[in-house]
């Protein structure tokens, strides 16, 4: 049953993406950047791996990491930057913490629009993508449907050494995600903390072998 | 366990590459390493004693003298092996303790540096130093001394090296003259115990031997056999003795016997009577003549000056007269003394005749009777040889025996003369090296030893931190501890 929920989903937003083919088109009225990318070599690799993943039918990319917050919201939002970049897709960016970080910039610069039914509050950034608060989600049927409108969700969930909020996240999100990418820094990450992780993932079920890891070095925090 | 797996190598054993990493990864380790390094050196360097080394070389003279007369003597002694027993006496108990006795007795002892050359001051070095009596010091200097000395031997050469180290060079030379003196009292002591055993066997063995003899009656055969030697000696001097004396009564019967027959002769003869009147002017004319020269000659010393014309007349008539008597003698041509002799002797031969009779029988039946002893003599002497050559063939019998007792008796002897001059056969060579004073190792030799020893301590650190170390420094070891999972590539910088 569950594998055929999954075809139905993959050949679902392959259609829809199909149906969505590149158009670049200046937003009105938006800056020209906010941040200039030192290696954008490496954002084109890491959005290359993603589209890969997305050609294939992947909605929702999680990059995690141990404690390096600043470097998960960096990478999504060159992924999202990159997705952009190639095609005129709705995407959105789930975060627990939009006020502080690289986010804060953008999400300050962004239009708020307010809950309305069943549809959550979030930020749209322009016509790039939009930011959305990972507490006004709730693992329903409502973010279900709220998630159908984008087509690309990129997540930057609470960082893994924070237990309680990382399985808070983890116990209603987990089906949604397709690729998890995992951040380790080079020096300072310890190999214990990221098969931590990976034990992590497998705890809540997730089916490790059909979900793609990636990991990204970091440099410098 | 599998961080150990990744330290290894299927070719080169262990993964320089790794360490290499690690080298680069543990900076501070290896900034450590190398500061350990150049401090290890210098004070390995300045902490090692100077030490004091002197060479001896000596020899052990073998003295074959004895066994080159026989075999008798080397079948007797144990077979000897120079080297070896030279060796085995240096490295002994009883050659240590009398080495440490004799270098305790030294009046400068307490001056003297017995610690180790390398290592230094030692257990054995305190307990020496709280040592109250001599036996005491000399119990623990013995444990001490087979650090300070060692003694190879040369096969080819039959020659002793002998190397004394330590940290004093007093200490070096006393204990090489110590060494000598030692070395030579053992020897001789060696010598005069093996003589002495040599001895004993032999005065067994010649006891024995002499008791055989004794058995078999061959010292009576000998004693009778020096005996009839002794009388045959005797009566060759008694026969000598008869046969002069037969000699000389011989020569004198027939001196006798010839003096007897020209006696008869001459008794037998008459001188004709105008021979004995020539003779008798002749003696005249011989008497006037040297009466005439005398007078010429007292005239004649009379200087002509002082001559009376009566010394004159007298002088020339005297001269006249001497040279007519000088004429008439030379007429009457040679004239023989017997003429007048003959008479006297014929008529003393005539008188003695009758004694010369008598000591020619006399002297005959003397004669007979030394013929008479000369034969009887003889005819002993025949008999002792007789028995003599008897007795020769039965000694014959007994003579390896004899001979035997001979040679161990003369080996006894040999020996004896050998145990009264027994002098050591350690001979030292007057020349050889210096002392030298050197640092044991080299600088080079601590720097590559410091080197390695550093290495391998920083070796050994890279490897713990490693083991224990939990972090993630690169992308290999990204995916070692993600399960080979791909590395997308750097995380976005943002200027």
């Amino acid at each position: 049953m569950s594998e055929l929920s999954l075809d139905l989903k993959h050949e679902r937003r392959k259609s829809r993406l199909t149906r969505k083919r590149p158009e670049i088109v200046d937003p009105q009225g938006a800056p020209s950047s906010f941040y200039r990318i030192e290696n954008p070599h490496d954002m084109v690799a890491i959005g290359a791996t993603c589209l890969e993943d997305f050609n294939r039918g992947a909605q929702h990319f999680v990059f995690a990491s141990t404690n390096y917050k600043s470097t998960q919201q960096r990478a999504v939002l060159a992924v999202a930057s990159y997705f952009d970049h190639l095609f005129r897709i709705r995407t959105l960016i789930v975060s627990d913490n939009l006020d502080r970080g690289p986010f804060k910039t953008l999400v300050d610069a962004s239009a708020k629009h307010e809950r309305a039914g069943s549809r959550p509050a979030h930020n749209r950034f322009y016509h790039h993508f939009d930011f959305i608060s990972l507490p006004e989600l709730t693992g329903d049927e409502a973010s279900q449907s709220f998630f159908e409108d984008y087509d690309l969700v990129l997540w930057d969930p609470p960082c893994l050494n924070n237990s309680a909020e990382v399985s808070k996240c983890m116990g209603r999100f987990a089906n949604y995600f397709d690729s998890i990418t995992i951040i380790v820094a080079n020096a300072a990450a310890k190999s214990s903390d990221q098969r931590e992780l990976r034990r992590h993932f497998d705890g809540f079920g997730i089916n490790v072998s059909g979900i793609r890891f990636r990991e990204v070095l970091k440099v410098n925090e | 366990m599998k961080k150990l797996n990744y330290l290894l190598h299927s070719v080169t054993v262990i993964d320089f590459v790794l360490v290499a990493k690690l080298m680069l990864r543990y900076r501070a380790l290896t900034v450590a390493g190398g500061a350990l390094l150049l401090g290890l050196i210098p004070y390995v360097h300045f902490a090692q004693p100077l030490v004091f080394q002197k060479e001896v070389y000596f020899k052990v003279v073998r003295d074959e003298s004895v066994q080159r007369e026989s075999k008798l003597l080397a079948e007797l002694s144990t077979p000897r092996n120079t080297m070896n027993e030279t060796v085995a006496l240096v490295s002994s108990y009883e050659f240590l303790g009398k080495l440490a006795a004799k270098l305790v007795q030294e009046k400068n002892f307490e001056a003297l540096d017995f610690d180790h050359p390398t290592m230094g001051i030692t257990g054995r070095t305190r307990e020496l130093e709280r040592c109250g009596d001599d036996s005491c010091r000399t119990e623990r200097l013995r444990g001490l001394l087979p650090n300070l000395f060692s003694l190879t031997a040369d096969a080819a050469t039959e020659r002793f090296t002998l190397k004394i180290t330590t940290r004093s060079k007093q200490t070096t030379l006393q204990i090489l003259q110590a060494f000598e003196v030692v070395i030579n009292e053992q020897r001789i002591a060696i010598a005069t115990e093996q003589t002495e055993k040599q001895l004993t066997q032999l005065r067994e063995l010649a006891a024995k031997s002499r008791r055989e003899l004794q058995g078999k009656g061959g010292f009576d055969k000998l004693a009778s056999a020096e005996f009839l030697e002794a009388l045959i000696t005797q009566q060759k001097n008694k026969i000598l003795s008869i046969s002069n004396r037969l000699s000389q009564g011989d020569s004198q019967a027939y001196s006798q016997w010839v003096r007897l027959k020209e006696s008869d002769i001459t008794s037998q003869t008459s001188i004709e009577g105008s021979q004995k009147l020539i003779y008798e002017s002749y003696v005249k004319v011989n008497k006037r003549i040297e009466e005439l020269r005398q007078n010429i000659a007292a005239l004649a010393s009379i200087a002509p000056a002082s001559r009376t014309a009566t010394d004159s007349l007298i002088l020339a008539k005297l001269q006249r007269e001497l040279v007519v008597n000088e004429e008439e003698l030379a007429k009457m041509g040679k004239v023989s003394r017997n003429v007048s002799l003959d008479d006297s002797f014929i008529n003393i031969q005539k008188g003695n005749k009758s004694a010369m009779e008598f000591d020619y029988r006399v002297t005959g039946a003397k004669v007979r009777k030394f013929r008479v002893q000369y034969e009887q003599a003889k005819a002993e002497l025949d008999s002792l040889y007789s028995r003599k050559g008897a007795l020769e063939n039965e000694l014959i019998a007994l003579k390896p025996d004899l001979e035997y007792l001979k040679l161990i008796e003369s080996k006894l002897v040999a020996l004896r003369f050998k145990q009264s001059s027994i002098s050591s056969d350690v001979l030292f060579e007057p020349y050889g090296p210096e002392v030298q004073s050197f640092k044991r190792n080299s600088l080079a030799w601590i720097g590559l030893f410091s080197f390695m020893f550093v290495a391998f301590l920083l070796f050994i650190s890279y490897i713990v931190f490693y083991l224990f170390d939990d972090r993630i420094f690169d992308e290999l070891e990204v995916e070692r501890c993600l399960d080979e999972l791909p590395i997308v590539g750097h995380a976005p910088q943002f200027e």
